[in-house]
């Protein structure tokens, strides 16, 4: 897009807005008289808004909405009331003069797709696909953006995402069986599903196996099934209502839940805890800060775990890669317990030690286990290196979301150090889970380095 | 003969969005385009008898929803200068070239995946938000 146009569609939305003063409204106006192309725009730009406008009335509340902060700040206050939901006021508008009953659902539910076809109501939209999507019988290419209706979807890899008619969107990691039944409603027969539901799809509900019954009161969940049919759930936000075989439980944001047979085990955060997850992915990465010797950690090659106080920046011990100026192809790993759907922020330092040429470099590696599809692949490096004790790291900060109940964490040593002298080392490793709406939950600080 | 209750119904539930791009057009407030687009409808459910097809409908919505709006801006006081009658006109006839449009139809002229943008929109205006409590709360404390 040209610059000309851009600056055009800007000056066209800050008219949309009612933030274009008014001495530019005149030139505005002679702008698009004069200039068939930028009436063509602007008339599409309309229609964008206002498609917009229309799909989130509810769910982007209108005192979030920069068009009424900037009303507010204006000080426009006749434009502030009577606007709680434009939705409701139209359908009352129509349902006051007329029956809408009977003709409602028609004109809501798209048309049959050929003539011969028995209607179907769509009750979902497949919204995003991974690239490596794949499912199974599908009867036809899943296209993003096509309705979907009553009946299963099962993913057999890849991740997809359905956004329900209510207004729940929901992520699908492959593996995962989900039936829709209905425009709020589905069941998760196996794998991992991350709703969100906004304020107009409150009651979403996701059933499983064993008569578990999951009825979304607030806003943003995980959910999965296991092979052998039990369920873990984390409530990131919000509120869930969870009914087992012989319970109703609420949870809120924070809490977890393990679903084993007629067993419901529920998790909640202690005095200052944010999160309990189930206790088998409460730690899930074990002795990062190396300080036990400890069979957790893999290692391969060219690294070894070093005690020296002199050199370590943290307690004593730290992995050393490439020591004698060998090959570096040390590799270290470690299984870590994770939630399927979670994101996890992983954190290390790393140390160039002596000053030779080349950076100390590390490739990051957190992969599916089973499987060994790529979660997260980065390149670390060091290049200032120094002879000066205790050595000095730089940090390290990335994230990645797991697909399943275990991820693998590799490191590998990947430094330029041919015939140089120096070491690579890698201490104080943490990962931890993201819990949304905290003050470090910011997208600016993925994957960066701190020094 | 007077236009069907039910396809009356429809071509308002279904142009919705469009009528509301009409209007927003030339009041520039997504606000009151929404109120004039109510009482649009509601004209358009009384007046049904005076609208004697679907053709007709697309036209009569226009004309109507031109002359509420202009009316709705002269009733607001302090409001902005509207739009001029001859850039009203000429929009007008670009507004016709949409009205065979469809979404999908509309969706491919504009080279998009409209609503998977739009879930991209949400996304970023949940993220959005995130931002802006974080902010908050780091101040708070």
């Amino acid at each position: 897009m040209s610059d000309e146009v851009d600056i055009f569609l800007q000056r066209a939305a800050a008219y949309l807005d009612g933030e274009l003063p008014a001495e530019a409204r005149d030139a505005f106006d002679a702008e698009l008289i004069a200039d068939a192309d930028k009436r063509r725009r602007f008339v599409d730009l309309c229609l964008h808004s206002a498609t917009l406008t229309e799909t989130f009335a509810q769910s982007l509340s209108r005192p979030s909405s920069p068009m009424a902060s900037n009303a507010s700040r204006r000080g426009d206050a006749w434009t502030q009331p009577r606007h709680a939901s434009f939705r409701l006021q139209y359908a009352l508008a129509l349902a006051a003069a007329i029956a809408l009953a009977a003709t409602a659902w028609f004109a809501f539910t798209p048309r049959p797709q050929t003539p011969s076809a028995e209607p179907v109501a769509a009750v979902a939209m497949l919204s995003d696909l991974s690239a490596d999507a794949a499912f199974a019988d599908a009867a036809e290419p899943m296209k993003l953006g096509g309705d979907l209706s009553t009946g299963s979807l099962d993913l057999v890899s890849g991740t997809a995402q359905v956004m329900f008619r209510s207004g729940a969107v929901v992520d699908l990691i492959g593996p995962c069986s989900l039936e829709m039944t209905g425009k709020n409603h589905g069941i998760i027969r196996r794998g991992t599903l991350a709703a969100f539901v906004p304020e107009p799809a409150r009651g979403f509900t996701v059933q499983a196996p064993r008569g578990v019954k999951v009825v979304d009161l607030g806003t943003r969940f995980l959910m999965s099934v296991d092979s052998a049919d039990n369920t873990e759930l984390v409530v990131l936000e919000g509120l869930v209502q969870l009914t087992g075989v012989s319970s109703t439980d609420q949870l809120q944001a924070g809490c977890s839940a393990v679903i084993d047979g007629d067993l419901v085990r529920v998790y909640r955060p202690g005095p200052g805890e944010r999160l309990t997850l189930p206790p088998r992915a409460s730690r899930p990465l074990i002795n990062g800060d190396l300080e036990t010797v400890t069979t957790d950690f893999k290692l391969r090659g060219n690294v070894g775990r070093v005690s020296n106080s002199q050199r370590a920046w943290q307690g004593s011990a730290y992995f050393s890669f490439n020591v004698g100026n060998a090959e570096p192809d040390g590799v270290v790993e470690q299984t870590l317990a994770t939630v399927a759907g979670m994101t996890y922020e992983l954190r290390f330092d790393l140390a160039k030690y002596l000053q030779g040429a080349g950076a100390a470099q590390m490739k990051v590696q957190a992969l599916t286990e089973p499987g060994g599809l790529t979660l997260l692949d980065e390149a670390a490096a060091v290049t200032e290196g120094s002879a000066d004790l205790p050595v000095k790291p730089v940090h390290f900060t990335y994230r990645f979301t797991a697909h399943g109940p275990t991820t693998l964490l590799r490191f590998t040593d990947t430094s330029t150090n041919q015939g140089s002298a120096f070491d690579a080392y890698l201490d104080n490793i943490r990962v931890q889970p993201v819990i949304p709406n905290t003050p470090s939950d910011n997208s600016t600080q993925q994957n960066h380095r701190d020094i | 003969m007077a236009i069907e209750q039910d396809t009356l119904v429809r071509v308002l539930v279904k142009d919705r969005a469009k009528l509301l791009a009409y209007i927003w057009a030339i009041v520039s407030d997504v606000h009151t385009a929404e109120d004039v687009l109510s009482d649009v409808t509601v004209l358009a459910v009384k007046k049904r008898e005076q609208i004697t097809d679907e053709a007709h409908l697309a036209g009569w919505l226009r004309v109507v929803a031109r002359t509420e709006a202009l009316k709705a801006l002269r009733t607001q006081h302090g409001r902005a200068t509207p739009m001029s009658d001859r850039l009203i006109d000429l929009l007008d006839a670009e507004w016709a070239r949409r009205d065979g449009d469809h979404s999908a139809v509309l969706a491919a002229k504009l080279n998009q995946r409209i609503k998977s943008v739009y879930v991209a929109i949400s996304r970023v205006h949940r993220a959005l938000g995130d931002c802006i409590r974080a902010h908050q709360a780091r101040e708070a404390r």
